[in-house]
């Protein structure tokens, strides 16, 4: 248990760099995804991704 | 209009292309996502916003992003280290474990006014900026067309989607 905890430890501060750094994920970066990203604001990108998590 | 036709032709050559033969083991699968777990939960249904839940998504999916990140082509100091340690029968193995599990569902966390909006971009994109609607590679139910390798995407935590989409360099990175 003590392990996993600090494996999500681990994986948080990660994220938090990624974030802090604008590390970017490269391969995320496919033409595709980026005319559609392209086109949206901050808050439509918060908007989509609340509507994709309640999507059955 | 330009646009859609670019986003049928990718969405039509990607599903007549070759897409990786999974010859994976789902029980064999399971026992070697204990390091898995630890981020990504019980039966790949992570329980934190920030880790992407992996349960139901494509195997040909899961197996070509545990390829990029073993490469190196996709870039996470964590899952780097983690698939470099991976056979490509590890990787066809987890895939299949993840791919028959259920997604499990979240709760509602935005006003009706916030979901509309995001509904309204899923299925019709957006005109004045010519971008394309979700719904073409992902399907109505955010599903995603496995054969094509194009990842579901619904019941995905709001907080990592949003975060894939902010990282996309070109938009706010450049």
């Amino acid at each position: 248990m003590q392990h996993i905890l600090a494996s999500q430890l681990k994986a948080f501060r990660q994220y938090s760099i990624n974030e802090q750094t604008g590390s970017t994920d490269v391969s995320r970066a496919n033409e595709m995804m980026v005319n559609v990203a392209k086109g949206l604001t901050t808050v439509e990108i918060e908007a989509l991704s609340q509507y994709i998590a309640g999507l059955h | 209009m330009k646009k859609t036709i670019i986003a049928l032709a990718y969405i039509l050559i990607a599903s007549f292309s070759s897409p990786i033969i999974a010859a994976g083991d789902a029980e064999a699968g399971q026992a070697k996502t204990a390091t898995c777990m630890g981020c990504h939960g019980l039966a790949g249904n992570s329980t934190i916003p920030t880790f992407p839940k992996l349960a139901g998504q494509g195997e040909a999916y899961l197996i070509k992003q545990l390829q990029h990140f073993k490469s190196g082509e996709r870039k996470n100091a964590m899952m780097n280290g983690v698939a470099g340690m991976l056979s490509e029968q590890d990787m066809m193995d987890i895939a299949a474990y993840y791919s028959i599990q259920t997604i499990s569902e979240n709760s509602a966390n935005a006003d009706a006014e916030t979901l509309e909006l995001g509904r309204k971009i899923y299925v019709g994109g957006k005109m004045d900026t010519q971008t394309t609607a979700c719904i073409a590679c992902h399907g109505a139910k955010g599903l995603g067309i496995p054969t094509a390798g194009f990842p579901a995407i619904s019941g995905q935590h709001a907080a990592y989607t949003s975060f894939t989409a902010k990282s996309i360099p070109s938009i706010f990175h450049k």
